[in-house]
């Protein structure tokens, strides 16, 4: 009976880590969303999307960083009150005639956004 | 009855290979016709066969020749194809190697398809000794007098067995791990359509390996041309086979030049020249034959017209936007004394532009031409310091990138295979292997590196405001400049199979390589067609073979929509001498019919060829425009 209990139990435990751990993967972490650009511009080389649809998704990913930093910031303000808060970046790349090289610049400087927040910071 | 065929069978004599290597130009082509020729004289059932893919076998044959065996003058002659050979051997064994991939990899049937489509780099040697050794079995042919292309893809071809070797190995491994499941569940394992091909290539590996080796199945007979270059060039070739155990039986000294009666200012020097390389050839070696030159039957020809032009040929071929100058044609014909030459001149005349002498034909000889000890690491002139200069060392590269590809392929290998611990074993030893085999073609890949890493770099500034080319013979650097169109292929196929694996793989350090690399690619390529920033000149000499070949480059070099600015007739005969006289007038003839509608420059015969910097910029100075 104990044994069966701790399984259920356990088993639920389980369940809901699982869970937990993928809603924060998919609200928090940004190698699937640099996954998901580095993918685009694979696409876009093969010839199976157009530039414009790149450019979407392109957008698509950088605002989707950003509310990442954002809630980022957030958690680690309610740690450390009264300190300044920088919910915003905004960022300018200058790429080539092709646009090409540019994903690949934004997937690194997000990073830096991301992880330090430092880059050409606004307050909004 | 079944004695006298087992008599018969004693009698006749087994079937041997005779090899024509040397430096392009040297008239391999030509000695081997005669030798084949000779041959069917003493009743010898003969087949000629040219592996060089700039052919011209049926041109000295004065025939068209393609991959289907012909007979010319009781000659059975071929001129073998390495890219449809190897579309045969893929397609007969379709099954196997399909087996093998799926066995080995995580890839669908699709994808493997897909893969085995996709052209290879170094197809030529890969699949050269193999289809020689079909067409040798193809009827009982006693002798098979073998034109091979020019020294350096020659020693890449004999070293082909043992890649043979280690392709078996790797496929080997991609199926052990099948075996091992199967011997685990099942209990027994029966060979498959695989294994076949495993051991047939490794049984043909071994055979083509011990064949070369065997002096009474395989002879090699080296030819050179009585001159400094192409001894130096001799004695590298000599070292490298023998050090893979590979004898040459015999020497031969072609077009030796008679004494002129009197005094000639061409014949005289290079006569003296070329008996004190003869001496040192009978010296160095043992068995030597020497070919004296034969004179062209004398002809009627008008006066050349001479243009007085103020511009420097220099200006037709390479104006102020070219930024990839190529050197192209057959070997011999002087290719890399012409762009020693022209950069040397360009270097003079724009003291800041940073340019790049480069060769990326395997047997340099840049080294012997600028008399200077030249390696894989760029470095300046003497007097000119923004002029620097490299020869391509492929296999050094290779090395040197060896442990990053090691990563890469693993990552590839455990991604695509899933990577479970029964996996990593064999997985390991398939990547390996499949480094330790330096695949053939790596010449060409990193030839093309070279240069578009010096003019599109993928990151910063391009090293180079201009890069000449010293490009290996016709059938190679076109091989070459094939390569960015291919490796763009590649990349893509490689791209495809990530995307269309990525939810269960990821992408991993591979997938922003390849893209870099296409990027790259297209670059160069939009660059290499460009006719303001790209000029090939095509180096020919003044005969009938070397017209004709330079015909099909300007042809081939059309068809990829690379530009040319011209073509440099090099070594035109200027002596006072009878034969001086008497080749001039062929020569003459040969210019008028040669490349119609394309700009030509001729450079003067030198007797010795320029050696070093002062002469070769002295004699690029005596070029004109005709």
């Amino acid at each position: 009976m104990i044994l069966i209990d701790s399984l259920i139990i356990g088993g639920i435990k389980f369940c809901f880590d699982k869970i937990a751990t993928a809603v924060d993967k998919e609200m928090n972490d940004d190698t699937a969303l640099r996954e998901e650009l580095m993918a685009a511009q694979m696409r876009l080389e093969l010839g199976e999307i157009t530039e414009q649809e790149f450019r979407e998704v392109e957008d698509q990913v950088l605002a989707q960083l950003r509310e990442i930093r954002e809630r980022q910031m957030a958690t680690q303000e309610d740690v450390e009150e009264g300190e300044l808060r920088i919910t915003g970046a905004e960022v300018t790349f200058e790429g080539d005639e092709t646009g090409h090289a540019r994903a690949e610049d934004i997937v690194e400087h997000a990073e830096d956004i991301v992880e330090h927040g430092e880059r050409r910071p606004r307050r909004r | 009855m079944v004695n006298a065929g087992r008599a018969a069978a004693r009698q006749t004599p087994p079937q041997q290979f005779i090899f024509f290597g040397g430096k392009g130009g040297v008239g391999k082509t030509t000695c081997s016709v005669a030798a084949a020729r000779e041959l069917t004289k003493s009743r010898q059932r003969v087949l000629i066969v040219s592996t060089d893919p700039a052919h011209s076998l049926g041109d000295a044959l004065k025939h068209k020749l393609s991959s289907k065996v012909k007979r010319v003058a009781g000659l059975d002659a071929v001129e073998l194809d390495a890219d449809g050979a190897l579309t045969r051997w893929i397609a007969r064994h379709k099954r196997g190697l399909e087996t093998i991939a799926e066995h080995g990899t995580y890839l669908d049937s699709d994808d493997i398809a897909q893969l085995l489509r996709l052209s290879l780099p170094g197809v030529d040697e890969l699949m050269g000794l193999v289809e020689l050794r079909r067409l040798a079995s193809s009827k009982p042919y006693t002798r098979v007098v073998v034109d091979t292309a020019p020294t350096g893809h020659t020693l890449r071809l004999l070293a082909m067995p043992e890649t043979l070797s280690r392709i078996a190995e790797i496929f080997n491994d991609m199926q052990a791990k099948h075996r091992f499941l199967a011997e685990s569940l099942g209990g027994t394992y029966r060979a498959d359509s695989g294994d076949a091909v495993i051991s047939e290539l490794a049984m043909e590996g071994r055979e083509l390996f011990d064949t070369l080796r065997d002096s009474e199945r395989a002879r090699f007979h080296w030819v050179l041309l009585p001159e400094a270059l192409p001894l130096e060039e001799t004695r590298d070739a000599v070292a490298a086979l023998h050090e893979e155990a590979i004898a040459i039986s015999d020497f031969i000294v072609n077009r030796v030049r008679a004494a002129p009666r009197g005094h000639c200012s061409k014949c005289s020097p290079k006569v003296r020249a070329e008996a004190e390389v003869l001496r040192q050839v009978r010296k160095d070696f043992s068995s030597v034959r020497v070919i004296p030159e034969l004179l062209p039957a004398p002809v009627r020809s008008a006066a050349p017209k001479r243009r007085a032009t103020p511009r420097h040929p220099l200006e037709v071929i390479a104006p102020e936007t070219c930024r990839l100058l190529m050197f192209a044609g057959k070997g011999g014909v002087g290719k890399t004394t012409c762009a020693a030459s022209a950069a040397l001149l360009l270097a003079e005349r724009h003291k800041r532009r940073k340019i790049l002498l480069l060769s990326t034909d395997p047997a340099h000889s840049l080294s012997d031409a600028l008399d200077l000890k030249l390696s894989d690491e760029e470095r300046a002139l003497p007097g000119f310091p923004a002029l620097r200069t490299r020869e391509v060392d492929a296999a050094a590269l290779f090395r040197a990138r060896r442990e990053r590809y090691i990563d890469a392929i693993d990552e590839l290998f455990d991604s695509l295979q899933g990577g479970s611990n029964l996996d990593a074993t064999y997985d390991r030893a398939v990547a390996r292997d499949l480094i330790d085999l330096s695949p053939p073609g790596l010449d060409e890949i990193f030839g093309i590196l070279s240069i578009s890493d010096a003019l599109v770099p993928g990151a910063g500034a391009p090293t180079a405001d201009q890069v000449i080319v010293d490009t290996a013979p016709t059938g190679h650097a076109l091989r070459l400049l094939e390569m960015p169109g291919k490796a763009l292929e590649w990349v893509h196929t490689l791209l495809a199979i990530l995307l269309k694996y990525r939810k269960v793989t990821g992408l991993g350090r591979l997938a922003p390589d390849l893209l870099e690399l296409a990027r790259q690619m297209r670059q160069f390529l939009d660059l290499l067609r460009d006719p303001q920033q790209t000029c090939l000149v095509a180096v020919t000499r003044a005969a009938e073979l070397p017209r004709l070949e330079t015909a099909r480059l300007l042809q081939s070099v059309a068809r990829m929509k690379i530009p040319v600015s011209g073509v440099l007739v090099n070594a035109v005969a200027s002596g006072e001498c009878a034969r001086c006289r008497r080749v001039a007038a062929m020569e003459e003839r040969e210019i008028r019919a040669l490349a119609p509608g394309h700009a030509k420059v001729l450079a003067p015969e030198a007797a010795p060829p320029p050696r070093g910097i002062k002469e070769l910029l002295h004699w690029g100075k005596t070029w004109e425009i005709r």
